[in-house]
């Protein structure tokens, strides 16, 4: 089959899946009762404290773990942008081509091989270290594989080795139907955790409260 | 999936009736990172995998997944899900009873901000309904309740205590008429918990800076809250929302009690269909304005007598409540070398003595082991003093100070700033 027939093929098919499943579980979730906090008087600003939750993760030194694990911080910030170049990189190559110019290739490729180290370490870790192991089930795994020949079939395919590229296709294809029924799925609940979390610690003057000089 | 019944099927309705839109995301979310792992001091002073928050709430997630997610029924073992049998119920009845103080520090050091705090509460809800909830709890939240419902008989002996100390707050306070006020209709219901310690200092600092205040005839801890038993926990909170309405109040200060503070300025509105009808707030903020406002006089107290102080930030009167600045404020005030641990605030780590552990002898080896990094945090000030505004974490810190050798003495804020107005009136330390 060729490539571009391939190509077109594995998101005709993957991307429907995918959005279908996600619009599955985001109408199960606002089906859901929400449970209200009708305490009086926050401490903090709730719209404030919203936002310093979502930008909580590009703040480093807000948050101790993150702060003391600087490395693990920046493996995951590493990891995380070198999968979302990917991703767009799957639509790119396929609809806009023409964008892929030189400079780009280059930009993703460097973004991507940083993605697959961290990817590496990050496998290697939760197979070696106790603490990992015992949270690891099977999808832990796999997802985290799934991702590391998915970032190697993204190099190949900037490198345009063919074979390479029907790998990734293939791997994006896989990645695309199997992603709303593992963990991989968990992004599509951050918007929402933050929230929860943003309101829930703005009431309390975690967030949303400047610190007064004592 | 086979048919649940008896507790399997009590505690799965209550799972079920507990899957709130919250609930859900913070389930689905997690993406076992493990960076949560050593924000817990359960883990940190083990270092036992199965210590980590994950894998505690992993618990009651694996079960979820088993009855909510699409791979969780047709192919459960590669996803985690289990499910949920009489032995996996008490596992973990136990794990949230013994192994969590729902301080909520893997919750502020969360990438996605999973809150462990409420699945543990529904693993604790579900253990409850089931009988797997530690005794001791059932048997103090019911003798909160029975407290009430015999107050005629219990009145008598309680105002005889309370009398009792009333020669003692008139030395401190240097007035002869001073007297602490019970079941008076006032601006203030001050809710203490049973003992002098709770009630003499407040009595001391309402009476210095000319309150209208009353006592409150019942005790601030809620243990139906360590249980998650929401009906039962309501019902001792409506004891102090009855009195509060009889008395006409416009506010309740609660004492030096994280859990309690956190149970009725932030919980306890949401039993209530009109909320409460009166303002919460902790002596410890109301120490810190009358401070503020120089409706007590203080004064520094002496370096030799006391030494260096630090403060420990109980988890539900800080991260869970939201009081950080007050007390420095005051400290500021008194304390004449004062230093802060680290981390502090909202990074503050766990004394290992909340939700129900202190209360618990069953479990105090693990308690007591779970306390080394706080006891290791205090070791590094180099503090003789630790002031900590939860009895509880007073408590533990007191057990820690001496199965660690610290040699620290614990203090609530209250009885410090009483020390410190005594001085400011007298130029010398009440006597002890």
């Amino acid at each position: 089959m060729e490539l571009t027939y391939y190509q077109e093929l594995v998101h005709l098919i993957g991307t429907p899946v995918m959005v279908i499943l996600y619009t599955i579980r985001l109408i199960y979730l606002m089906r859901m009762k929400m449970a209200k906090d009708r305490s009086p008087d926050p401490k903090g600003d709730l719209l404030k404290g919203i936002g310093e939750a979502f930008l909580t993760l590009a703040a480093p030194w807000k948050m101790d773990s993150t702060r003391r694990h600087w490395f693990v911080y920046l493996e995951f910030m590493v990891f995380h942008l070198g999968i979302a170049f990917n991703i767009s990189l799957a639509y790119l190559i396929t609809y806009a081509a023409a964008i892929m110019t030189e400079p780009v290739r280059l930009v993703f490729i460097a973004f991507i091989a940083l993605s697959l180290i961290a990817g590496i370490r990050r496998f290697i870790g939760r197979i070696v270290r106790a603490d990992m192991r015992v949270i690891s089930v099977p999808d832990d795994y796999f997802s985290m594989f799934l991702l590391l020949l998915f970032n190697i079939g993204g190099i190949l395919t900037l490198l345009e080795i063919e074979w390479g590229s029907y790998m990734y296709f293939t791997v994006v294809g896989l990645f695309l139907i199997y992603a709303g029924f593992s963990k991989i799925h968990h992004y599509l609940y951050y918007p929402f955790a933050r929230f929860f979390y943003g309101t829930d610690s703005a009431r309390k003057g975690i967030f949303g409260k400047e610190i007064r000089d004592a | 999936m086979p048919e649940a019944n008896g507790n399997v099927k009590i505690a799965l309705e209550v799972m079920e009736k507990n899957l709130t839109r919250q609930m859900e995301t913070w389930l689905n979310v997690c993406a076992h990172c493990g960076l949560c792992n050593d924000s817990c001091h359960y883990f940190l002073s083990a270092r036992e995998p199965q210590l980590v928050p994950t894998y505690k709430t992993d618990r009651l997630r694996n079960v979820w997944r088993r009855n909510h997610e699409w791979m969780g029924k047709f192919l459960p073992w590669w996803i985690g899900a289990v499910d949920l049998t009489e032995e996996r119920l008490k596992e973990m009845s136990e794990i949230a009873f013994r192994d969590c103080t729902l301080c909520g520090r893997c919750v502020v050091n969360c990438p996605f901000g999973v809150d462990t705090r409420q699945i543990i509460r529904l693993i604790r809800a579900m253990a409850t309904a089931t009988g797997y909830a530690p005794e001791i709890l059932d048997q103090l939240a019911e003798a909160a309740i029975q407290r009430e419902e015999g107050i005629d008989f219990f009145k008598d002996f309680f105002l005889e205590q309370i009398q009792s100390m009333e020669p003692e707050l008139r030395e401190l306070t240097g007035d002869p008429q001073a007297t602490i006020p019970v079941d008076q209709p006032a601006r203030v219901l001050y809710v203490p918990l049973s003992g002098k310690h709770t009630i003499l200092p407040a009595a001391a600092l309402f009476h210095a800076a000319g309150e209208s205040w009353s006592l409150s005839m019942f005790d601030a801890a809620n243990y139906a809250v360590f249980m998650h038993d929401l009906p039962r926990a309501k019902r001792i909170v409506e004891r102090v929302v009855n009195e509060a309405k009889r008395l006409g109040v416009e506010e309740v200060v609660i004492t030096e009690c994280g859990h309690a503070y956190t149970c009725y300025r932030w919980t306890a509105p949401n039993w209530f269909e009109e909320g409460l009808p009166f303002k919460v707030r902790s002596i410890v903020e109301v120490i810190a304005e009358w401070v503020e406002k120089g409706k007590i006089k203080v004064a520094q107290l002496d370096e030799e007598e006391i030494g260096r102080l630090t403060l420990h930030d109980p988890c539900n009167l800080g991260r869970n409540g939201g009081v950080f600045d007050e007390s420095r404020l005051v400290l500021k005030h008194i304390a004449p070398d004062f230093i802060e641990m680290t981390p502090n605030r909202h990074n503050s780590i766990c004394c290992g003595g909340g939700s129900g552990l202190v209360a618990n002898l069953d479990y105090e080896e693990q308690r007591l082991k779970a306390g080394k990094p706080k006891a290791d945090q205090i070791r590094s000030t180099g503090a003789k003093m630790v002031v900590a505004s939860c009895d509880n974490c007073r408590h533990q810190i007191g057990e820690l100070s001496e199965h660690y050798d610290l040699g620290v003495d614990v203090i609530g804020l209250a009885e410090l700033t009483v020390k410190a107005m005594y001085k400011a009136r007298t130029a010398e330390t009440p006597p002890a």
